[in-house]
């Protein structure tokens, strides 16, 4: 059994080395301006979904429900990562919650990757956002395969940590399903995903670890200074 | 304000109409924005068509609108950009809202346009060489890879097999991973 403490001891030194590597910040989502800013967006948006339905009513049209989360949902449930910012709820820093941050801070930390990566490579402006990807996906089948794509390299490094841990992996339907589900990916975007996990799954069956860098990074980190938690911790 | 006050609202000042022209068009516009480097790239002769129909509905619209509405309404089409007159206003209309209250909704509008503008700038410029069937893997550059169903080789992960000392091979399922070095 391990200490709750020293599970809290590595998540924070994890994410210490993750931010140093990768240049990226970590703060509370639920005193971040941006991120109460998006909650109200999140709370607005739900209610235009209700007035638009009520409108569509006057035309006779139906309107599809759309999963928005309310904004303390949005506060309390999600990691979001905005650029090479990424924001945790503040509940999650509690060590009950330091294997979850092991698993799911590699995953926002490759989205930073891919912000930066993008931006290097002229993609889009640095001022800009990689989440903002979730939209265009909605209208075109090149952003749905690239959501799919990065998406996919994202669940596979917190799979490979939940398998480091101890845990047993998601199968990809599960993954995929939820990607539908919480992002609206288009069907395009689903079958790159599934094709991406699919290949990652082979390499770790295989014994290896998904070939993205900050999940390399981050099991040689574990494998250095927290080799006592390997297979060991199973939440 | 809610949004659905504010077209109860509109609606009860006879602005229902110009209200969902004025939806439609930032809709559209944001759409297409997202659309046509696509269509550019893909099949720019669409282009000009696209835009040249978009334009004949743009014209239409207010019209097929007005008729579902029953509402009347003096519409001047300006280019792409819809400009509506006001029919003549209810004498029972409600009372306008506070001042206070339509502060939210002008905050409403300039969120929604600046996830627009935002989500335009983000639309990707993603390259990847052309490829034969989709769904089926491969290996370039010691880096597993997986044709799309845009028919474009894309990538499966961020770096090549070589830097876990590993190296890309095709499974016996077909799949492309990164495989043990044989010794």
């Amino acid at each position: 059994m391990i200490a709750p403490e020293r599970i809290e001891e590595v998540a924070a030194g994890l994410e210490a080395y993750l931010c140093k590597e990768f240049n990226a910040d970590v703060v509370d989502k639920d005193t971040s301006p941006l991120h109460l800013a998006a909650a109200r967006g999140f709370d607005a948006a739900r209610t235009g979904v209700g007035a638009a339905r009520a409108l569509a009513s006057l035309l006779s049209i139906d309107v599809p429900q759309v999963g928005l989360p309310t904004g303390e949902e949005y506060l309390k449930n999600f990691a979001t990562t905005v650029g090479s910012t990424v924001a945790l709820p503040r509940a999650w820093r509690t060590p009950d919650h330091a294997p979850m941050r092991i698993r799911l801070l590699p995953h926002e930390v490759v989205h930073v990757d891919q912000h930066q990566r993008g931006v290097k490579a002229g993609w889009w402006p640095k001022a800009t956002t990689h989440s903002v990807l979730y939209l265009a996906s909605i209208a075109g089948g090149d952003a749905a395969e690239y959501l799919g794509h990065v998406e996919a390299d994202a669940y596979a490094a917190t799979e490979a940590l939940r398998g480091w841990l101890g845990g047993g992996r998601r199968s990809t339907g599960d993954i995929t399903s939820s990607l539908r589900r919480h992002y609206a990916l288009a069907g395009v975007g689903v079958v790159v995903a599934e094709a991406t996990l699919l290949g990652h799954y082979k390499t770790m069956d295989d014994g290896g670890i998904p070939n993205v860098r900050v999940c390399r990074l981050s099991i040689d980190w574990l494998e250095t200074h927290a080799s006592d938690l390997k297979g060991r911790v199973q939440s | 304000m809610t949004l659905a006050t504010a077209l109860q609202w509109a609606d009860s000042h006879g602005l229902l109409l110009p209200a969902i022209l004025g939806g439609i068009t930032v809709a559209a516009r944001i759409a297409w924005g997202i659309l046509r480097p696509v269509v550019l790239r893909r099949a720019p002769s669409a282009v000009p068509i696209i835009e040249g129909a978009a334009l004949r509905v743009a014209a239409l619209l207010p019209d097929l609108l007005g008729a579902i509405l029953r509402r009347p309404a003096r519409v001047i089409v300006v280019g792409t950009s819809l400009a509506v007159e006001d029919p003549p206003r209810p004498t029972t209309a409600p009372p306008a809202p506070s001042g206070q209250s339509g502060r939210a909704t002008v905050a409403t509008l300039a969120l929604l346009a600046l996830v627009g503008i935002v989500g335009l700038s983000a639309c990707p410029q993603w390259d990847r060489p052309r490829c034969e069937t989709p769904g089926v893997y491969s290996c370039v550059a010691d880096h597993p890879r997986i044709c799309a169903p845009s028919r474009e080789l894309t990538p499966i992960g961020d770096e090549p097999c070589a830097r876990q000392g590993r190296t890309c091979a095709i499974a016996t399922d077909g799949r492309a991973y990164c495989a043990a070095v044989p010794r």
